[in-house]
Parts: structure tokens; sequence; C-alpha cells
């Protein structure tokens, strides 16, 4: 107890003043270290859920385009109008970009020649897409021309989108070359 | 003694600092491991679920493979799954064969892929595939349909196709959505009709006997042998058009005369929706429709398949595998012992089946004798020596029985054999006459296929038409005779004809993938 009593007398102000010192620097260097790791990973975590977004939308818009039986001729950069299957029977998807967003419209059934307008209701399908040029179309020698020839074999789907201000600048670009399984 | 207390309470402070620390990193540690762990799993999924399709389809093309060397289009009632493994996977393939039984219990999903593929004509296989352990176990399920390649290229239809001339003679109809198509000269006889267009792309169009009618329209290429014309019409409901081959100065039209491109029309008759010529149009004044020396290129010509331009037109190719029949095919190495063998039985006994016969010396002394043949099904003759028929017949054939009729002569004719036409059989590959007494319902589906040489079709068989449901396909001699009808016989092109096994337009394929579809992985 006297020496327990005595060793309450251990310390200067000095001393103390500076062990708290550099506990706060310490302490104060870590909590800074695991805001920025945070941000960071909020950054990371919302680059991660475009890309996600990104793989989802490419993955669903190859699988179609991948049994595509025709594209029409008047395809663009920025819109896709393919015959095709869905669900198991045959059915018109137009694929384009309005703003930044990226969408799809399943036209109905009377519209499936390309002589038709496609009416239907688009659905978005990937955000904050830019820039719009989305299609290409992969000509004989390799090369991605603007337009289909008259009978296009293969398309090039190109998706690049930015992830909010926070999570830093880049964007996230992800891109598949589809052969039309089903134009021979 | 005095140290030691000290130590212990700067102890205690240090303990807090560092477990607070401590936490700090390690959270720091967590979230950025859990960062990487996500985006390595996703990744990683993403990663197998491509490498599953590239596993699905390997799996797919192991079955193609495995049916062209085994079976060809053989009846195969009951078809063993396959299973085998790529370095990124593993897949299991189930093939069911077109049409499928009613009691196979792929018939529901499969039935609606079989549509147009008659019986042992067609499979259809479920490829799923699976690559990665785990829960990073990504699995795909495509479906391909495995078709015939069709007869002509891009789905055309053409009742008479001769990379040389056509003739037609005397009362001769062709009907159906279907057309001719020639490289050399087209010659339409007196009351011949005609459903669908005409063109000869390297030739002349000469329709100018008296009521002959063209329902579509007349495109030529070439030009008389005296140079005066083009195309002489008497009735077309379409468009005429008198082009060259391959123009590059369309002003011009490289120089090219344009007296040997005129029109001639009949007196009172005429083209009702225009004639396009590089020469004049003369029997007829121009119309504000008509378009005379203007200059247009003509069709592009006949090429073997596969063409460089997927929709130009091609000659057919045919590749005997025997495996492709079943029962299989009767093989002989004479023409002579084919003939007595079979020559005088099969006109007394209904016969169907496939025959193939290589003779060593084919010459037109030595041909395939189908006269008199009378037919209880399917029939398919298979020979290196021209095919002669002074009539075939399938009243024999049982009620609802469609057979198809396929004569095949590679027959390559020489200058010694002399001409093909109607009434000279000796310098043809196929030469039936007197009769093709088939079914005028067209229960039977006729193809006739010489890639060498011409084929004549002669004379109907008394008061019966003889109507040939089909199509006829002649590679005729360069510049010379192709393909001859003479004699009122009608002849209606028959899809049927547009998948027989051994032809196909893209090479010498057995099946090509018809249809390709993923589905949901169950």
């Amino acid at each position: 107890m006297k020496r327990f009593l005595r060793s309450e007398e251990g310390f200067t102000l000095i001393e103390l003043m500076v062990a708290s010192l550099l506990s706060t620097i310490i302490i104060f260097s870590a909590l800074s270290l695991l805001d920025n790791t945070t941000k960071a990973e909020r950054g990371a975590q919302a680059r991660y859920d475009v890309a996600i977004s990104l793989r989802q939308s490419i993955m669903q818009t190859t699988k179609l385009v991948r049994q595509a039986t025709a594209v029409n001729t008047t395809s663009t950069q920025t819109l896709l109008d393919i015959q095709t299957f869905v669900a198991g029977s045959p059915a018109r998807v137009v694929y384009d970009v309005s703003g930044t967003d990226f969408r799809w419209t399943l036209c109905p059934s009377a519209n499936f020649a390309f002589t038709q307008p496609c009416g239907g209701t688009a659905s978005v399908i990937a955000t904050r897409v830019s820039p719009p040029q989305v299609f290409c179309y992969i000509n004989a020698v390799g090369g991605c021309d603007s337009s289909p020839p008259t009978a296009s074999k293969s398309v090039r789907v190109t998706l690049s989108a930015t992830p909010d201000v926070q999570a830093g600048s880049g964007s996230i670009t992800l891109s598949s070359d589809v052969e039309l399984r089903n134009v021979h | 003694m005095r140290s030691r207390p000290q130590r212990r309470d700067d102890g205690g402070s240090a303990l807090i600092i560092v477990i607070i620390v401590s936490m700090i990193v390690g959270s720091i540690v967590a979230v950025s491991l859990n960062t990487g762990r996500q985006a390595d799993w996703s990744s990683a999924s993403d990663r197998n679920h491509e490498g599953s399709l590239g596993v699905a389809e390997a799996g797919v093309q192991q079955e193609i493979k495995r049916i062209q060397e085994q079976t060809g289009s053989a009846y195969v009632p009951t078809f063993a799954a396959l299973d085998g493994s790529t370095s990124q996977g593993t897949y299991h393939v189930e093939t069911t064969r077109c049409p499928p039984d009613a009691a196979d219990p792929s018939f529901t999903s499969h039935q609606s892929w079989c549509v147009g593929m008659a019986v042992t004509k067609g499979y259809v296989m479920d490829s799923t595939a699976t690559a990665g352990v785990a829960v990073l176990k990504r699995t795909r399920h495509i479906r391909v349909s495995l078709v015939l390649p069709t007869l002509f290229p891009a789905n055309t239809k053409y009742a008479l196709f001769s990379s040389s001339s056509i003739n037609l003679s005397n009362n001769d109809s062709v009907n159906g959505l279907a057309d001719i198509y020639a490289n050399g000269t087209v010659t339409i006889g007196p009351g011949v009709h005609l459903t669908g267009s005409v063109t000869s792309a390297l030739g002349a169009i000469d329709s100018g006997a008296s009521n002959t009618q063209i329902d579509g329209n007349a495109w030529s290429g070439g030009f008389n042998t005296n140079g005066t014309w083009a195309m002489d019409l008497t009735t077309v409901l379409g468009w005429a058009k008198a082009s060259v081959p391959n123009p590059v100065n369309m002003q011009t039209c490289d120089g090219q005369l344009a007296s040997n491109y005129a029109v001639v029309l009949g007196v009172g008759k005429g083209v009702a929706k225009g004639v396009t010529t590089w020469g004049t149009l003369s029997g007829a004044s121009p119309r504000a429709i008509d378009h005379i020396n203007t200059c247009t290129a003509a069709a592009p010509q006949i090429v073997p398949c596969p063409p460089a331009n997927p929709n130009d037109p091609c000659m057919p190719t045919f590749t005997y595998n025997k495996n492709n029949y079943n029962p299989p095919p009767v093989e002989i190495g004479s023409a002579t012992v084919f003939n007595t063998k079979y020559g005088k039985y099969a006109t007394t006994h209904p016969t169907t089946g496939t025959f193939v016969v290589y003779d060593a010396n084919p010459s037109p002394t030595n041909p395939i004798d189908l006269s008199g043949w009378s037919m209880s099904g399917d029939l398919t003759v298979i020979t290196n020596t021209p095919i002669y028929s002074s009539g075939i017949t399938d009243t024999a054939v049982p009620p609802g029985v469609n057979p198809t009729l396929v004569l095949v002569s590679h027959y390559a004719p020489t200058a010694a054999d002399g001409t093909c036409d109607t009434n000279s059989p000796n310098g043809c590959a196929i030469y039936i006459k007197n009769g093709l007494n088939l079914i005028q319902t067209c229960a039977t589906a006729s193809l006739f296929y010489a890639d060498n040489g011409p084929i004549a079709i002669k004379n109907t068989n008394g008061g019966n038409p003889g109507t040939l449901c089909g199509s006829v396909v002649s590679g005729g001699l360069p510049g010379g005779q192709g393909i001859s009808v003479d004699n009122s016989r009608p002849i209606y092109y028959d899809t049927r004809v547009s998948s027989i096994v051994g032809f196909g337009d893209d090479g010498p394929e057995t099946y090509k993938v018809g249809r390709w579809e993923e589905l949901p992985a169950s």
C-alpha cells in the first residue's frame, strides 16, 4: 500500500503532457488512416458496384446478341436492333443509350419485322454510361464499323461508366466481341 | 524500486494505446481484405461464367464430331449421353434425333426445335457445362440444333439450275415460287409458262416463241450468237433487264456494243414493269418506265460452292458417305452387274433403297438403266456413269408415304460422246424419257443432279403429264448443253429437295448448326 501510494507520485506534469500528446498524435494518425481507408474502401465499393452492374448488363446483352438471328442494318453505334430468341421464342430486341442510361426494349411480337417500329417500353439496365457509342460491327478484316454490313456476324459491345465523384476519377470499361451463332 | 510502479503505469497506457491502434489497423486490414476478396470472388465467378460457355460449346463440337464420324444421318433411336472435360470445366451433352419420339422424355422441349426436320434429318443437342469449384462454380446450358445444309445458298429455290444452258420447249411449265437460273442461254419454247423469274448470268434469254409467259422477271447478262439481241420476249409480268457482266465504267459499259444488247418484244406483248437495257428496244416503243442505253451489272454467275459472297448462286456439292444411309447402301462396282441384278427385278418388284455404282469404265455405252423401275419408297442412285431411264413409276408407293427420288451422276461427257438433248442421250449425264410416271400430287420429290454433265428429260407418259416435283441441277458442259426439257412437262419446285443428305451449299459437310440458344441452367 505504501509502495502503491508512492507510485502515484511517479509522473511529472511534463511527462504526462508529453505522453498525452504522443498518444493523441498516434490515435489521430490511426483514425485519419482509418478514415482514409474507409473512404478508399467506399470508393472501391462504388467502383466495384459499377463494375458488377456493367458486367451484368454486358452479360445480359451478349447473351441475346450471341443468339441473334439477324441484325437490322439500320443499327448504329448507340442503337442495336436484333431478332433473337427470348425464353425460347423468336423476339425482336432493341438496345439503346438514352442520356447516360443503357436500355433494352422487348418489341411486341406484332413488330417482329425490322420494317416495323419496335414499340414496347424501354427498361434501364445500366446507368452512368458514357460515351454512348456502345456498339460497333466487326468487318471482314477485323476492323469495327459504325454500322453493320449486310450480313453482320460479330458485334462488339463496349460499356463504359463512371462511378460517383467520391469514388475518384476514371471510368470503368468492359468490352466483349460477340459472334452471332445463328447468323451463317 | 521506484521504477517498477512507473513501468506498470506506462505499461497500462501503452496497452490501451496498442489495443486502440491495433483495432484501427485491424479494421483497415479487414476492410482492405474484404474489398480484395470481393473483387477476387467476383472476378473468379465471372471468369467461370465465361469459361463455362466455352466448355459447353466444346461439348457440342465433340458431339457433332461423334455424329459425323459414327452415324451420319442414320436413324439413331437412342443416343448415349456424352460426358467430357476441358481444362476449364466439365460438360454433359444429351442428344435427341429429330423429330423425337413421343415416348422420348425430351419430346416436349425438343419438338419445337425439330420443325422442318424430317426423320433422320437432324439432331438437337443439350450441352450443360460447369466451370470452377465450390461457391465459385458456374453452370451454363446451351441447346443447338444440327441440320442438313440447304441445297442452294441462303435458302434460295431453283426449279432448274444450270452452269450452262437451259432449254424448255412445247408447253412445259415451271410452277411455284421457284426460279430458273443459268450461266448460259435460256431458251423458252412455245406455250411455256413460268411462274417464277428467269436469269441468265452470261447468256441471252429467248422466249420469243408464241404464247410464252414469264410471271416474274427476266434478266440476261449476254447476247445471242448472232449478236443481234440479248432478250427476245413475249409476255413478262415483271421487269426485264439486259445487263453486262461486271461493268466498271457505267457510262460506257466498258465499251460493250449496244447493238448486242437489244431487247426484242413480240407484237402486242410486253414487259409489264419496264425494260432496262444497254441496247435498244425493238418491236415496241420505249415507255416512261423503260430505260434504253442504260448500263447495269448482270446477275452473279454460278460458281462452285461455297461462293465468296454467301448470297451468290453456287453449284451444290455432293459428298457420299455410306454412313449417311439407313439401311446401308448397296455398293456395286459395275454398271453391267447392277443392271443385270436389279434392272429387271425392280420393274416387277417395287424397290426402295440406295444404290451406289462406281464403274471402272463409265460411258454412254455403259449406263445405269432404270427403265420401268417401280419405287416403293425413297430411292437414291449415285454413280459415275450416265443414268438412263424410260419410265420410273411411284404408283406402288403406299398411301401416306412421300418418298424422295434422288439421281446423282458425276459423269463428265467427252466431245466424242456427242450432244445431249431430248433426242440425243449419248452426251447426257442423266437422260429420262417416255414417262416419269410420278404421282401428280407431288407425293414423290425428285432431285436430278449431274455436276459434270447435261440432263435431258423427254416426253410424258401418254395421258399422264408426268409431273416433276423437285429440282433439276446440272453442271452441264462449259458453254454448251445444260438442261433440256421437252413436251408438256409440268415442273413444281418441292422444298423437300432442299434438305437431301449429302448435298450442301457450304462444301462437303453432312450437317451444320441450325439454331443456337442459351437456356437457363437447371
